[in-house]
C-alpha cells in the first residue's frame, strides 16, 4: 500500500487558519490501511484540528467526508457538492489524491494532511515496513523476492556491504534487517548461491522517477 | 477529597468512559450523570475500554468537556485480555496529540480499577477535575 503520515499539527493549521470553511477530505484505500488518512483518522483529526484553531482564535468550520479513492475521478466526483460550499480542502489522500482534487476542483485550494512516503507492507498492527520502491525495473526475480532498492539502505544491487551487524541487522538501523544478509540465505538455502556471483547488466533507472515524469498509454484499453 | 466546591465560577465538566466490568454488580447501568458542587459529571458505560477510539474522545473534548477519564479493568482482569492495554495506549497517543495543540494532556486519563461503585467512580472524576483545574475550563466550551 501507499504509505503516508499526518503532516505536523502546526503546519495543518497553518494553512488552514486563513480560510473560512474547509473540506478534510479522507480516501478510504491506502492511507486508511496505513491509519493516516481514512475515515477514522479523518473523523479525529477534523476535532483536534478544530480544537487548535479555536484555541489560537482562528474561526474555522471544518467539515469531514470520505470517498473510497481519491485516485478515480469516479469517486472523486462524489465530493462536488461538498467543496462546493468550501474555500479550501485538506486532502489525507497520498499525493495522487490531493492532485487530483485540485484539478478537479480547481480554483479552490486544496493542502495535502499527510506526508506520502513509501510503499508499505503492514507487518502486524502498527508497524509497516517499505517493500518497494516503484523502480520502474524490477529485480525481485534476482534477489530470490527480496527487494535490495527499496530495503537496503543504500539500495545495493550488490551487497551486503560491509555495514552488516553480526546478527543480520542493517548498520542504519538495529531493528531492519540487512535485505542482503536475507538474500544472500536464501539464496544458500534454495542452493543457488552461486547465481549471486553473475554479472549483472547495469540497472536501467530510465523507467523510474530518474527518467523524468511518466506517461503510459495502454492502446488496448483506449476509447 | 477536592476543595471543587469552593470555586463555583470555575465548574468543571468531567466525562467518565467506564468499562462495564469496571464497575460492581449492583451499580451496572447504561450511565448517569451527577452535578455536584461545581463539577458535573456524565458516566458512560463502554462493553469494554477497548471500544473507546480516539476520535470519540476527542469529539467529547471538542464538545466542551473539559476532560475526560477512561475507567478500564486492571490489565490482566480485562475479560478481553488486550482491552485495558489497547486503551492505555490510546490515551497516551490522545495526551500526546493534546500536547501539541497546546490543550494538556492532563484533559485526558486512566485509571484501572475493579467493581467499583458510582461513588468511587465520583471521586475518579474529581481527581480528573483537579488535575485539570490549573489548566482552566475547555475553550471550546460554548460562549469562551
Amino acid at each position: 500500500m501507499i504509505f503516508a503520515e499526518w503532516k505536523p499539527l502546526d503546519e495543518l493549521i497553518e494553512k488552514l487558519k486563513a480560510h473560512e470553511k474547509v473540506l478534510l477530505a479522507g480516501c478510504a484505500t491506502c492511507v486508511a490501511e496505513c491509519a493516516a488518512g481514512g475515515e477514522k483518522e479523518v473523523e479525529t483529526l477534523a476535532p483536534l484540528l478544530r480544537m487548535a484553531l479555536k484555541k489560537q482564535g482562528h474561526s474555522v468550520e471544518i467539515v469531514t467526508a470520505t470517498i473510497e479513492k481519491q485516485c478515480e475521478w469516479e469517486f472523486v466526483e462524489q465530493l462536488a457538492q461538498k467543496t462546493a460550499r468550501v474555500d479550501a480542502i485538506m486532502s489525507t489522500a497520498c499525493g495522487i489524491g490531493v492532485q487530483a482534487l485540485a484539478e478537479r476542483f480547481d480554483p479552490t485550494p486544496v493542502y495535502p494532511g499527510v506526508n506520502t512516503s513509501a510503499l508499505t507492507i503492514r507487518e502486524e498492527a502498527g508497524l509497516w515496513t517499505a517493500r518497494c520502491a516503484a523502480c520502474g525495473d524490477c529485480v525481485l526475480g534476482e534477489t530470490f523476492g527480496y527487494c535490495p532498492v527499496a530495503r537496503c539502505a543504500k539500495s545495493l544491487l550488490n551487497g551486503p556491504c560491509g555495514g552488516t551487524r553480526r546478527n543480520g541487522k542493517c548498520e542504519v538501523d538495529e531493528d531492519t534487517d540487512c535485505i542482503w544478509n536475507l538474500i544472500v540465505e536464501r539464496a544458500d538455502q534454495r542452493g543457488q548461491l552461486e547465481s549471486l556471483s553473475r554479472l549483472k547488466r547495469a540497472k536501467d533507472w530510465s523507467n523510474s522517477r530518474h527518467g523524468g515524469p511518466k506517461r503510459v498509454i495502454r492502446k488496448d484499453l483506449r476509447q | 477529597m477536592s476543595d471543587i466546591c469552593q470555586r463555583p465560577d470555575q465548574e468543571l465538566e468531567v466525562v467518565v468512559l467506564y468499562c462495564q466490568h469496571a464497575l460492581c454488580e449492583e451499580a451496572k447501568g447504561s450511565g448517569w450523570s451527577q452535578q455536584t458542587g461545581g463539577l458535573s459529571v456524565r458516566a458512560i458505560m463502554m462493553p469494554c475500554s477497548s471500544k473507546i477510539e480516539v476520535a470519540y474522545i476527542l469529539r467529547i473534548l471538542e464538545s466542551g468537556a473539559d476532560a475526560v477519564e477512561i475507567v478500564a479493568c486492571p490489565e490482566k482482569s480485562c475479560k478481553f485480555l488486550v482491552g485495558s492495554l489497547r486503551a492505555g495506549r490510546r490515551v497516551e497517543y490522545i495526551r500526546g496529540l493534546l500536547e501539541k495543540i497546546g490543550y494538556g494532556p492532563e484533559r485526558v486519563g486512566i485509571s484501572r480499577r475493579l467493581s467499583q461503585s458510582p461513588e468511587e467512580l465520583l471521586h475518579v472524576a474529581r481527581t480528573r477535575a483537579d488535575a485539570v483545574r490549573p489548566l482552566g475550563t475547555n475553550p471550546m466550551k460554548k460562549g469562551e
